[in-house]
């Protein structure tokens, strides 16, 4: 496991020539990069090109292989990559690869209706610091057990989205007529079991796809379809252990959790592999649609902060999935680093002189919800980032990472002065109890904002624009 | 962790919560069975304009949190959660004395468990010491009803320890982001003469998209250096769901989407160890019961 290397363990498998091809100053320092997951081996060129260090590149790449194997799904240029884990807890490391969530289209649906789910997961994006949260996959499931209806299905999803897929039937013809349509690509098959394994073996190795092995709740079966899945010579599997709702919760939860336990505290490697969750089974059952996607969502909420890597999902609802992609997108933030974005003067629109001046910390979350508040409102101003280490205004007050002296040295050094010929600072409301010292330590005069930077626009059109801040200097516009 | 006092025990509840005791990871029912986590419901004395969505469940009383505190006591928590925020200077300004009467109130309205908590992001300089006066003044009026009180923080917790121990209450211990932090106020309040079982730890500090991560993580880490034997970090976890609702994604936010984001966030607050959850939607009370409900639990 990464977390227990030393640096000098792998220094030692390195060339130690310090050449600097890597991007780094040395060896060592490359090796203490790749203890702590920020570079991939193959940065090293000399070690992967060289002949000499053949020996020393197979060993270290055993070296820093992840528990949990990396498994790619491919489509064209678009790769999910899942897995690669090598932690039980995120704040032993960091977690990897997001789990990625597919959205099930099945082929008794009609073609209008797969053709807007595509669309719909396709379109699924929520804007969040500076990046969209996304959809991953989508998975094909037959039901009628037609294989020429299933390569039909395959056909419509393929021409309505480039997202790579999850191909999901027990009959490996079934398969096999999806996989046609597909050439070059690597789809995950679904499912190998203990009846078919035989078939989905060649059909996956003939096809060089990753296969998922499945034995709902029964490790035990789970375990030796593995064993002789590796014997027949696949390399990327996915388990699945069985996902059931309702009275199924526990041991859902159970064999999950005792999966991963086996893997990093027993280092059980025939189950070193992605696992996947399928909340999709909740709709199985008769019920209320609406009860059915509250189920969905809180099992895979519960999925998602316990190990799996892979979702196979029913509902489209954005109700649903928002706060699923958001606790995803939480859950595999690295402990180690705050989200942070860097600190200094930023332009919102087309500031001049008379505009105003407000500052914020460099917690990429703050910074983006500020910006994107004083964006939408088109309002022309400076926005000062002051550095907090990457916390929250209300954590750094609390912190001391924001003081009155911090805010004085990022003004003076963001030569804001020369911009505007007034000197009003707006303060973020959180940060209300620094502002005399801010006065103080600056010299300018303080405002103190809203509690919450959507109400910035209300609070500039109440307090910027009345003329008796204006006493000489600039005029309001 | 016991809340709340019976009549023959000098309080006025009518059944006492039983909070903390884990003694295995969250949900690890292969290792053995934990207790079943307690579910808080708020009631606040004033909110900020509530989200249009709880207006749907508490539009009659949100100007009144006797009325609310009935309202909510028949949605049958296990614990009722008073939050006392007219206190702040630049929320009401109420003196806390005078805010004494609506605990009063609310001890009336509702036979549950009570706890009752003060402002929790104190922002005006004068907060904290509100929060002493105020806390010190229920402790002593409501001596005997084993009540939860809180905040303390680093910065302010000794009125509150001592109010807590002499009148014998329990004490929230409110830290943010750090399992050290969390573990250095326990052993202060240790120090003032409470022991573990008396202090609930808070180290919530957003919701989902919100650093809710942090939280998360710091819960994990808390849980786990108590079951390996850290003393000090033995004390049950509360874990306040209800920050999810006054996010800004739900202002305008498709209908539905409200309670499924603290309920979401609740699940993965158990996940983490929480052994106290607080929420304020009905709704997701209502569904996070029923996931719990799924679940074996010691002593039933
Ligand atoms: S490229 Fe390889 S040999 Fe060169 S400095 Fe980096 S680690 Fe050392």
């Amino acid at each position: 496991m990464a977390k227990s290397l030393s640096p000098l363990e792998v220094y030692n498998l390195l060339p130690k020539t310090n050449c600097g091809k890597c991007g780094e100053k040395n060896c060592l320092s490359f090796a203490t990069r790749l203890v702590n997951l920020e570079v991939e081996v193959e940065r090293c060129t000399p070690l992967v090109e060289e002949a000499q260090y053949k020996e020393n590149y197979v060993k270290l790449k055993n070296l820093l292989k992840p528990p949990v194997k990396e498994v790619l799904i491919v489509r064209g240029d678009r790769v999910v990559r899942i897995g690669g884990e090598y932690v039980m807890y995120r704040h032993e490391l960091t977690y990897r690869r997001p789990t990625a969530i597919a959205i099930d289209v099945s082929d008794d649906m009609s073609r209008e209706l797969i053709a807007e789910r595509v669309k719909q997961v396709e379109e699924f994006g929520y804007p969040y610091i500076g990046k969209q949260l996304k959809l991953d996959l989508i998975a094909v499931r037959s039901v009628t057990g037609d294989p020429a209806r299933f390569s039909e299905v395959v056909k419509t999803v393929l021409d309505n989205t480039s997202l790579p897929l999850v191909l999901c039937s027990l009959d490996p013809e079934v398969l096999k007529a999806g996989l046609a349509e597909m050439s070059g690509d690597k789809p995950l098959l679904y499912a190998a079991t203990k009846d078919n394994w035989r078939r989905m073996a060649e059909l996956a190795l003939a096809y060089d796809c990753p296969l998922v092995v499945s034995a709902p709740n029964d490790p035990t079966m789970l375990k030796s379809l593995v064993k002789t899945m590796l014997e027949c010579g696949l390399e990327d599997l996915v388990l699945d252990p069985g996902t059931m709702g309702g009275e199924g919760l526990p041991d859902t939860l159970v064999n999950f959790t005792m999966i991963r336990k086996a893997v990093f505290r027993a280092g059980d490697e025939l189950l070193g592999f992605p696992l996947l969750g399928a909340p999709i089974a909740v709709w199985l059952g008769g019920g209320r649609a609406l009860d059915k996607k509250w189920e969905e969502c809180y099992l895979a909420g519960m999925l998602i902060v316990r190990y799996a890597d892979i979702l196979i999902m029913h509902s489209l609802d954005g109700w649903v999935l928002l706060p699923l992609v958001m606790l995803r997108d939480n859950i595999y933030t690295d402990p180690r680093k705050p989200v942070s974005v860097e600190p200094g003067l930023y332009k919102i629109g087309q500031p001049d002189e008379t505009s105003p001046v407000m500052f914020t910390t460099n917690f990429a979350l703050t910074y983006y919800t500020v910006s994107s508040d004083i964006q939408s409102a088109k309002i022309d101003s400076y926005l000062l980032v002051v550095d907090t280490e990457g916390l929250s205004v209300e954590s750094a007050v609390a912190g001391r990472k924001l003081t009155a002296d911090r805010v004085a040295e990022a003004l003076k050094e963001s030569g804001v002065e020369k911009l505007v010929k007034h000197r009003y600072l707006i303060i973020p409301g959180r940060a209300s109890r620094l502002s005399g010292e801010i006065e103080e330590a600056t010299g300018w005069t303080v405002l103190v904002g809203p509690l919450d930077s959507s109400g910035i626009p209300k609070f500039l059109d109440e307090k910027w624009y009345k003329p008796k801040l204006w006493e000489g200097g600039a005029q309001p516009k | 962790m016991v809340i709340g006092a019976t009549e023959p025990e000098g309080g006025s509840r009518g059944y006492v919560v039983e909070a903390g005791g884990a003694e295995t990871l969250p949900f690890y029912t292969f290792e053995g069975l934990n207790p079943r986590p307690v579910l808080a419901l708020e009631v606040y004395d004033c909110v900020e304009p509530l989200p249009s969505f709880l207006l749907e469940s508490y539009r009659d009383v949100v100007s009144n949190p006797v009325e609310w505190a009935r309202l909510v006591d028949r949605l049958e928590p296990d614990l009722v959660n008073l939050n006392v925020r007219s206190i702040s200077p630049t929320v009401l300004d109420r003196s806390p004395k005078d805010a004494l009467k609506t605990v009063e109130a609310v001890l009336q309205a509702t036979r549950r468990p009570l706890m009752v908590t003060g402002i929790m992001d104190p922002i005006h300089r004068d907060d904290t010491a509100r929060n002493m006066e105020f806390l010190r003044l229920v402790a002593e009026t409501f001596k005997g009803e084993r009540l939860l009180i809180g905040p303390a923080t680093p910065e302010a917790f000794e009125t509150v320890a001592e109010a807590a121990l002499a009148n014998g209450h329990n004490v929230l211990a409110k830290t943010n982001m750090d399992v050290n932090q969390a573990i250095r106020l326990n052993e202060l309040l240790v120090e003032k003469g409470l022991t573990l079982e008396r202090i609930v730890v808070d180290v919530t500090t957003g919701a989902l998209g919100y650093g809710v991560e942090y939280t998360l993580s710091t819960m994990e880490r808390f849980r786990i250096r108590g079951l390996k034997g850290d003393r000090m970090a033995r004390s049950p976890l509360i874990f306040f769901a209800s920050e999810n609702l006054f996010i800004r994604e739900l202002e305008n936010g498709e209908s539905g989407m409200a309670p499924i984001y603290e309920a979401s966030s609740a699940v993965a607050g158990l996940m983490a160890g929480a052994d106290i959850v607080s929420m304020l939607h009905p709704e997701s009370l209502e569904k996070v019961r029923q996931f719990i409900d799924e679940f074996p639990w010691r002593g039933g």
